[in-house]
Parts: structure tokens; C-alpha cells; sequence
């Protein structure tokens, strides 16, 4: 960390620290620098969650935005937040209208808890243990595993990002090249979830801190001809991801005999897969053309292969079980190739009349073999003799295409009035979907006007219609399953059972939907330096033919917004702004086995979550300038508070006590204010002071009221502990220099 | 694929012979754009504009294009205000192209941009929803003066002049799981070309995911089990643009996931008050820490062979 700062220190006095020496043109720009403190009350997580300052903390302050000059040649630098974990840094050098280099570096963190805790040892690496002599039970109680308590610790979980790049831009007369290269890392422990058992309704999960060792290496080639009339373009790009961890093995807390003589035998030691690595080439094509009566023609060609062919993991991971079945092939060789295509004509034939016609296609090809696995459900040491082709499933390559088409005309009603007029059909093509093909149709009418001096109006209206084929779980299920699985089913539970999801389940990705969108805003500008303005906004998704699933949602938003300066030295702004976000689904609780159809049948069975998010934000500041304009103070004010309900109805044959009980509230209150003011002590120096105040607190029961990996969930030895609120106030003062 | 290896270089060989053999071009015409400019001589010199805008000409005098201008043969001011001649020997604004001027069509005034500017990232200006919705490059960019670090917006943060008009994106940035936006470590360009391009809502990638994969390069695979709504559109379930709920997620877990996924047991059944920790009933795993990604956890696909239900 010194290190790193004292090459940024010494980079600025090369690059751009005064020097009397150099010619007319040299130096420019400002050098900041000072320090502040933070007080955190309690600290927490998502206070410093991208700028690492969570607790008690005093930090450095510096930023650069220097320049030299010398002739057509020239040399840039900038540094922001050089104390603070969230810092970037940018350099460029070259001669104007000729050619460029340019080096860039910055760090980003992403704090994603500080209340986790977990029993098992090893955070951060790939192999997690048990603790010695930790007893091991069917769930989480204190009869079961005596030592949670004395072993649990705590653990942060964090990624940091760190990412270089270089890049070199050359043009000559009409034609540019550019080369850039970078590389990102990203290290530190997030959430994973490891589970065990050998059946669905026994699985138990231990939450893991996961190792993050990510490299990605991106190259991208441009080469372009430009000229008045036409452009041309080509790109190649290239990402390259790895991974340093294949994956995690992590002794488990559960394991069991359950009574009744009933063994569930769970894995001593489970894997869990973590993400493999995987290649993007991308060819691109893209030219425009001007025509005559102001058109243009435009295109965009390009052609993708993602790809991915790591070694694949053995079925389970337990050494003593007695999987005899080997994995169909060893590598995953997978592959889509991804084809893009967009035409786009564009005229304005005659003042104030315009049209736009555009055709896009979007399709990936999915290379993976469809390929029987007899997989696993979770490791665990029970026998594996049912690893027949009854219970075995088949990938599948899913892939889509996209062929949509768009045709808008605008046209100048009045003087400074404009109606426009749009459709968009967009179809889409998916294999081993329930729905083979859907068709969406868009209508669009909008109208904006400044007819009437300092008051602009729009008004916009959409409808949408999409509508799919028949709507066939069988398309998926038949290809998913094994035939001797589905033999198997209607065998034992007749033909009528050959479903996963319930027969009236619409994946609202693919279900017909009725689509609404309408809004309007006025804005006045009753003098040159104030404007008021009114932004209302109203959206619906009605998917009624799915009698399961998604069954609505709408989004309703108004803004007030207004700004003045009634000098040159203040402006004043304000802001509010209002959502409220509803949805609405319905569920159909039904066991399987034997009573799978009769409960799927049961209408008494069914129930429906209403969800009602309630958003306010509130935004105010100022901008002033004293003392002929020595002295500058900045004032912004922002308050955003949410409250979320989700209500429940249910059927009477559910179970025999249901009467569902909402679910508390779900509430984010944030309050932030933020002071800054500045006074110029000399024509190149100014001195500065900042104040912020932080106020966080949210209620989540996803999360509060209970310890991660206690004994408060049976099932589930969880991680991640509940956000804090916090409380925080920063002060800062800092120096700007002005070369 | 091998169609592909013959075609593509054949269509680039097409575009750069088209380019080569295409006019260079003269910038704009003046006399069309302002018939009152037409003929008018050059001043070529911004000491001369000096004399009656000096507050303009000094701020200007720190922007990119005062640097760039004298060593591409540029006229500075006159670059993008047209031949002065007219306009010095009698001042008016008729005589002069004015950006502020309402009465001036917005094609007119980008067309004086884009006659340096139309290609890069603003290939795609004209029929983009923007140009569409009659925007101008100064409602966004500024170039009288140097008010953000890079860019020439029209303020200091970028973020503010997409504020102007997508007034709900700024409300949503205030929300509790959201990407480094308010922090300054992202702008809305990390995601989109707000000049228009081939990409779906202005993105500058070609679809939603590929955009997506630009950070998150491990949830690009491709997998060996998909998961088809998380491969088409991670916009399916997540909110980009801020969430009050984790990981920026439309509807919170498990009611998100039940939204299509109806299978016999649990993931059929209802999670309602009572399951919580505190709820007077048996806590149900899949409604708190989560939820179901407490087991379900590879839920963007997995490599496991093992993995067809994302959980290993």
C-alpha cells in the first residue's frame, strides 16, 4: 500500500507538478490533497460497501487533474480517492490529432457482510474444516450439534477488484486504429450454499464463505475508415476469464442418524462447483452511410463464440459411496455461438417529418450435445443403486433467436410540436422451452410540445401485446427426462402426472402478456434561470392466462423537480419522487406421489401473494458562492425510504391451520447530507472542508433477529448475518492547488 | 462458423473499398444550415470573438476542443458557430449558427457535431431513440467550458445529465442493493451508449447479458445446466438500476422464483408470516438467509455434472 502510494505520488511530480522550465503552454490543472475522519456508528458493511470506509477510520484525501502541454503534444493525468480502497488513476499521453497512449488503473471493493459467521475453519480457501471434536447432527438444535455455539466465528465477507489497462489510438487522415488491453483480478470470499442429503425433503445447506481468484484478460482490436458519407468499422475483442479455484470442499455439520432407523448417511466431506473458465471472441462489423434527403443507413454485424471446456467434477464427491457410473464425458465442451445483426434506415425527407425503420436479429446457437446424466442430487454417502436411467436427466443446449422489426415516424404537428408514431414487432424462437415461439406486437404514440413559451409538454402511451404458442410443459419435460423415468410415471401415477411444474404454471419469461405504459411531463421555465418540472409515470403487465405464476405487475412514479438561481452566485435545487411497485402471484400448494393429482387438481389449494413496495426519495441542495466568488459552498440533502408488505390469501385445503399471517414490513430508511465548502486563499490555492452524515437502518426477517449459523433455523446452518444500521459522520479538509 | 470465416473478411474488404472510394467530405454547409451565413469569410481568429464574448472565449480556452482545434486545422469557434465574417461587420444573431436558438431544428444543430464526431461510438446517432425524441448533443454536453473531468457534460457528474430526464433512475440509485453509481465508480455509460447502437435500450453491447458479462465474466459460461431465463435476460429477475431487495432482485426470493416454478413439495408451497424466525411457526428454510439459494445456489447455471437442479 505505501509502495503503491508512493509511485502515485512520484507519477504526479513526472507528470505534472509545476516546472518552470517548460514552455508557454505547460502545466494545468489541480492537485487536491488532504485527509478526514469517519465515526461509524456501529460499523457496518454497507456503509463502506464500494469505498472500504465501514468503521472508525481516518483516511487520506487526494485527487489529481493535471495536465502539460508542449505544441500539438501533450500528457493527462487524473487520480481520484488515492487514500480511500475505491481509487482510480489515469494517465495519457500523445499528440493531438495523431495518436494516443494511455494507462489507466483503479480499485474497487465490494464489502458484502461484516455480521457472517460460520462453524467451519478456512475462510478463503478452498477446503473448509470442522473444528476438532466438533459433534456433527441431523440439524442445527442444541441437542443435536452441543458445539455451535462455542464454534461459531465470524467472518467478512469481500471482493476486491483490481483492474489495469493500456491502450494505443493512432489516426491518420480518415482511418483510426486502437488496441487495448487490460486485465482485472478479483479476490476476497463471498456466499455460497453447500448442500447435502439424499433427498429433496432432507437436504440440508451450510452457507460457505466462498474463495473469489478471478483473472479476466480482455484484448480489443478497432480499426475504422471514417468519411463524411460513410463509416466503417472493425472490432475484435476477446475476453478471458479464469478461475483459480475449481471448486470447494467443506466438511459437513450434518450428519445423521435420523431415528426410527431411518439413515440419511450425509457426505462427510461435499463439493460444491464454483464458476469455470470460459473464453468470449466477438467480431464486429459496423458502417453508416448518409444518403440523399438526409438519410442514413446503418449496420451492425457481428458473430460470437463463447466457449467453456472445463474438466468436469465426478458425479459425487464422497470417496466411500458406491457411484459406479461414470460421467458421459470428461470435459464440458460447451459453446454459443452468437450472431447479431442490425439494420437501421433513418430519413428526415422534408423539415420536421421523419422516419425510422430498423430490423434486428439476435441468435444464439447453443453447441452442447444433449447428454444423459445420472446425476447425484447431493453428495452423500447413501448407495447409490438408483443411479438408473429412471432417475437421470439430459442438458440441454437452450438457445433463442431473436428477429424483431421497428418502424417510427415523427412529424411536426405545430410549430415546436412533435407527434410520433411507433410499432415494433418482435419475435422470438426458443428451443426447449415451454413456448416454441412468442410474438409481441408494440404501439407507441407520443406527442411533445413547446408551443407555449417556458412550458414544455409530453405526453407518451404504449401498448404492447405478446402472445406465444401454445404454452406446453411437454416440449421441455419429454426432452429433459429419461423415457424409462416418464414409463416410470404413468406406471405409477397414470399419464396425467407427466408434469414438473403445475399443468397452469406460466413462466412469465415466456407467458402471454398485456402491457401498458402511459405517462406525461410538464416542464415551466417561467425565467431563463428556473424551471419546474412534473413527471408522472404509470406501468402495467397483466399476464392473464396464467392461472399460476406471475399474474400482474404495475409501476406508478411521479416526480416534482425544481431547480432556480436567482444569481449567478446560488442555485437551489429540489427534488421528489414517488414509486409504489405492486405485483401479484398465485400459487398452488401440492404434495407429489400419490396425492400429486389430486392436490394439483384441488382449487382449495391454491394461494396468491400480494406484493406492495412504497418508495419516497427526497433530494435538496444548494450551490453559493461568498466573497466574490472566494468562497464556494456546496449543500446536498437526500432522504430515500422504502416500505415493502407481502399479504397472503390461501386456500382451505392447504393444511389444516393455514390462515396466512403477513409477513412483516420490510423497511430501508437513508439519510445522507453532505456539506462541503471552499475558499480560494490565493489565485492558486484553496483551502476546503467537508462534512457528511450517514443514516441507515433497515428491517429485513429474511435476516434480523436471529444469529447466521445458530440454531434458529433447523435446516440451514446460514453465513450471512443481518445489515446493521448505522449511524456515521465524516469530516474532511483538504488543499486544491491550481497549477 | 466456416461460412462465416469466408464471409466476414469479404464484407470487411467491401466496407474499406466503399470507404476509400467515397469523398472525403467538406464539413458542414454552412448556407444550409444558416441561410444568412451563406458566403460568409472566415475570421479565423478567437481573439476577435474575444472582443464582445470574452467570459465564453476564457472558459472555452480550457476545453478539449480549444486544444484540439489549432492542430487539426480547425477555426475554433468557427468550427461550430459557422464563418463569422458577417456576424463581426454586423453583429446579430442572425448571422451566426446559435446552438440556443430554439427556433433551429435539433438535426441542424447535431449535424454540425456529427460532421466531426459520426463515428466511434456515435456511428448510431441518427434514428436512435434519442435522436428520435429530438434530444441535441447540448442537452447533454457543454463544450463552453470544462465542467466535468471528461466529456463536456453540461455538469460535473455525468450521471446528472441523464437525470434530466430519467428522473425515476435517481430515485432508484438511492436504494439499498445497487451498483457503484452513487459512489462515482460507475456513470449510466458503463452500460449504455446513450448515442444509440445496435444493443437493446441503448446498451453498448449487443444484448442485456453480454453487457452484464462485461463485470461478470464467471456468469457467462456458457454451462452445462442453463438455467434459459437467467441466459437470456439477466433483467428477468434483476433490477440494474437499484433494488431495494439483494443482489438487485425484482421480487424477493422465494416469491421470485415462484414466479415460475410450481413443483410438487416445497417449491409449490406457501411462505407466509408464520415461517419466519419469530413467526410462531416452523421456520421454513427457503424464507430466510437465502431462501432458496440456501440451497439452490448456482442459480445463474451450473458445470457440476451433478447440477441440474443448481444446487452443487
Amino acid at each position: 500500500m505505501k509502495r503503491k502510494f508512493g509511485m502515485l505520488v512520484l507519477g504526479l511530480a513526472v507528470l505534472g507538478l509545476p516546472d518552470a522550465s517548460r514552455a508557454a503552454d505547460g502545466p494545468g490543472g489541480t492537485l487536491t490533497l488532504g485527509g478526514g475522519f469517519i465515526d461509524a456508528r456501529p460499523e457496518s458493511f454497507k456503509l463502506g460497501e464500494y469505498n472500504g470506509l465501514y468503521k472508525d477510520k481516518a483516511f487520506l484525501l487526494g485527487g489529481a487533474d493535471l495536465s502539460y502541454g508542449q505544441g500539438a503534444y501533450y500528457l493527462d493525468f487524473r487520480a481520484y480517492d488515492i487514500g480511500l480502497d475505491k481509487r482510480r488513476a489515469y494517465a495519457e499521453a500523445g499528440r493531438l490529432g495523431a495518436y494516443r497512449l494511455f494507462v489507466e488503473y483503479s480499485e474497487t471493493p465490494k464489502l458484502i457482510s461484516n455480521s457472517s459467521a460460520t462453524v467451519l475453519d478456512g475462510a478463503g480457501s478452498t477446503n473448509l474444516t470442522l473444528p476438532g471434536g466438533f459433534t456433527r447432527g441431523t440439524n442445527t438444535s442444541l441437542a443435536q450439534m452441543p458445539d455451535l455455539a462455542d464454534n461459531r466465528r465470524s467472518v467478512r465477507l469481500r471482493l476486491d477488484r483490481k483492474s489495469a489497462k493500456a491502450g494505443f489510438y493512432r489516426t491518420s487522415g480518415a482511418t483510426e486504429v486502437e488496441l487495448t488491453v487490460a486485465r482485472e483480478r478479483k479476490e476476497g470470499t463471498k456466499y455460497i450454499g453447500g448442500t447435502s442429503g439424499y433427498s429433496g425433503g432432507q437436504t440440508r445447506s451450510v452457507g460457505l464463505p466462498e474463495p473469489v481468484d478471478y483473472t479476466t484478460d480482455v484484448l480489443r482490436l478497432r480499426a475504422a475508415h471514417t468519411k463524411e458519407a460513410f463509416q466503417a468499422e472493425f472490432q475484435y475483442a476477446l475476453s478471458d476469464f479464469s478461475n483459480g479455484d475449481r471448486s470447494l470442499t467443506f466438511a459437513n455439520p450434518f450428519d445423521v442418524d435420523a431415528g426410527g432407523g431411518v439413515l440419511y448417511d450425509y457426505c462427510d466431506e461435499c463439493r460444491v462447483s464454483l464458476p469455470p473458465d470460459n473464453r468470449h471472441h466477438r467480431l464486429s462489423l459496423s458502417g453508416g452511410l448518409n444518403l440523399p434527403y438526409h438519410s442514413r443507413l446503418s449496420a451492425t454485424l457481428e458473430y460470437g463464440i463463447m466457449e467453456q471446456d472445463e474438466n468436469l467434477l465426478p458425479y459425487s464427491h464422497n470417496s466411500g459411496s458406491t457411484v459406479t457410473v461414470d460421467v458421459p464425458k470428461g470435459r464440458a465442451d460447451a459453446e454459443i455461438d452468437v450472431t447479431h445483426l442490425a439494420l437501421n434506415l433513418s430519413s428526415r425527407p422534408v423539415a420536421g417529418f421523419g422516419l425510422r425503420a430498423g430490423y434486428r436479429l439476435y441468435k444464439t446457437e447453443n453447441k452442447l450435445s444433449r447428454t444423459l446424466f445420472r446425476y447425484v442430487k447431493n453428495d452423500t454417502a447413501q448407495p447409490q443403486a438408483a443411479l438408473t436411467e429412471a432417475h437421470a436427466l439430459y442438458s440441454l443446449p437452450y438457445d433463442y433467436t431473436q428477429n424483431q422489426f421497428k418502424l417510427d415516424g415523427t412529424y411536426s404537428v405545430l410549430p415546436a410540436t412533435t407527434l410520433r408514431l411507433g410499432y415494433v414487432r418482435d419475435v422470438i424462437n426458443r428451443d426447449y422451452r415451454e413456448v416454441e415461439r412468442t410474438d409481441e406486437d408494440s404501439y407507441k404514440v407520443s406527442v411533445s410540445t413547446a408551443y407555449v413559451p417556458n412550458l414544455s409538454v409530453g405526453l407518451d402511451y404504449m401498448q404492447a401485446d405478446r402472445r406465444g404458442t401454445d404454452y406446453d410443459e411437454s416440449l421441455l419435460y419429454d426432452k429433459y427426462h429419461t423415457q424409462e423415468y416418464m414409463d416410470d410415471v404413468v406406471a405409477t401415477l397414470g399419464a396425467d402426472a407427466l408434469f414438473d411444474n403445475h399443468p397452469l404454471m406460466r413462466k412469465f419469461d415466456v407467458a402471454s402478456r398485456d402491457r401498458l405504459r402511459y405517462g406525461a411531463n410538464a416542464t415551466l421555465t417561467p425565467t431563463h434561470n428556473s424551471s419546474l418540472s412534473l413527471f408522472v409515470n404509470y406501468g402495467k403487465d397483466d399476464y392473464k392466462d396464467s392461472a399460476v405464476g406471475l399474474r400482474q405487475s404495475k409501476t406508478s412514479s411521479v416526480t416534482l423537480d425544481g431547480a432556480i438561481a436567482p444569481s449567478e452566485n446560488a442555485s437551489v435545487y429540489a427534488f421528489y419522487t414517488w414509486e409504489d411497485l405492486k405485483a401479484r402471484q398465485r400459487g398452488w400448494a401440492y404434495n407429489g406421489g400419490g396425492s400429486k393429482l389430486a392436490h394439483s387438481a384441488d382449487a382449495d389449494r391454491k394461494w396468491t401473494a400480494f406484493h406492495d413496495d412504497d418508495i419516497e426519495t427526497w433530494g435538496l441542495g444548494a450551490k453559493l458562492s461568498f466573497l466574490e466568488k472566494k468562497a464556494d459552498l456546496d449543500v446536498d440533502y437526500s432522504f430515500s425510504r422504502s416500505s415493502g408488505s407481502i399479504r397472503h390469501t390461501a386456500g382451505s385445503d392447504i393444511s389444516s391451520a393455514v390462515i396466512p399471517t403477513d409477513l412483516p414490513e420490510l423497511r430501508t430508511r437513508l439519510k445522507t447530507l453532505s456539506v462541503t465548502g471552499k475558499y480560494r486563499l490565493r489565485a492558486n490555492l484553496s483551502v476546503g472542508a467537508g462534512y457528511r452524515y450517514d443514516d441507515f437502518e433497515s428491517d429485513d426477517w429474511g435476516n434480523d433477529n436471529f444469529e447466521p449459523s445458530s440454531t434458529a433455523v433447523t435446516n440451514v446452518l446460514t453465513l450471512v448475518g443481518p445489515v446493521s444500521d448505522y449511524e456515521a459522520h465524516t469530516g474532511m479538509v483538504f488543499l486544491t492547488y491550481s497549477l | 462458423m466456416k461460412r462465416g470465416v469466408v464471409l466476414l473478411p469479404l464484407v470487411v474488404a467491401l466496407f474499406f473499398v466503399l470507404a476509400r472510394a467515397l469523398p472525403a467530405g467538406s464539413g458542414p454547409d454552412w448556407g444550409v444550415l444558416n441561410p444568412a451565413q451563406k458566403d460568409a469569410s472566415f475570421v479565423g481568429d478567437r481573439s476577435v470573438c474575444a472582443n464582445c464574448h470574452p467570459q465564453y472565449v476564457e472558459s472555452y480556452g480550457e476545453t478539449l476542443h480549444a486544444r484540439v482545434f489549432p492542430h487539426r486545422g480547425g477555426a475554433d469557434c468557427e468550427s461550430c458557430h459557422g464563418p463569422a465574417g458577417k456576424h463581426v461587420a454586423e453583429p446579430s444573431r442572425e448571422h451566426i449558427f446559435s446552438f440556443k436558438d430554439r427556433s433551429v431544428r435539433p438535426e441542424k444543430k447535431n449535424g454540425v457535431c456529427l460532421s466531426c464526431h459520426e463515428k466511434g461510438i456515435r456511428m448510431h446517432w441518427k434514428g436512435s431513440s434519442h435522436d428520435v425524441a429530438n434530444l441535441t448533443c447540448n442537452s447533454c454536453h457543454y463544450v463552453m467550458e470544462k465542467r466535468s473531468p471528461r466529456g463536456l457534460f453540461v455538469n460535473e457528474d455525468s450521471k446528472k445529465a441523464c437525470f434530466q430526464c430519467h428522473k425515476e433512475r435517481r430515485a432508484q440509485l438511492q436504494r439499498s442493493s445497487h451498483m457503484p453509481l452513487r459512489e462515482g465508480l460507475m456513470d449510466c455509460a458503463a452500460c449504455h451508449n446513450p448515442h444509440g447502437g445496435p444493443g437493446p435500450s441503448l446498451l453498448k453491447t449487443a444484448s442485456v447479458n453480454e453487457t452484464c458479462y462485461q463485470c461478470h465474466a464467471e456468469k457467462r459460461g456458457p454451462l452445462l445446466w442453463e438455467h434459459p431465463p437467467a441466459r437470456e435476460n439477466c433483467a428477468n429477475c434483476h433490477d440494474p438500476h437499484g433494488s431495494n431487495y439483494e443482489s438487485l432482485l425484482k421480487i424477493r426470493p422465494p416469491f421470485l422464483c415462484q414466479s415460475c416454478h410450481s413443483v410438487q413439495f416445497h417449491p409449490s408451497n406457501i411462505y407466509e408470516g408464520s415461517k419466519i424466525v419469530g413467526g410462531g411457526g416452523s421456520v421454513a428454510q427457503q424464507l430466510v438467509g437465502k431462501a432458496c439459494l440456501n440451497c439452490h445456489t448456482q442459480v445463474h447455471g451450473s458445470n457440476h455434472p451433478s447440477g441440474p437442479r443448481f444446487q452443487r
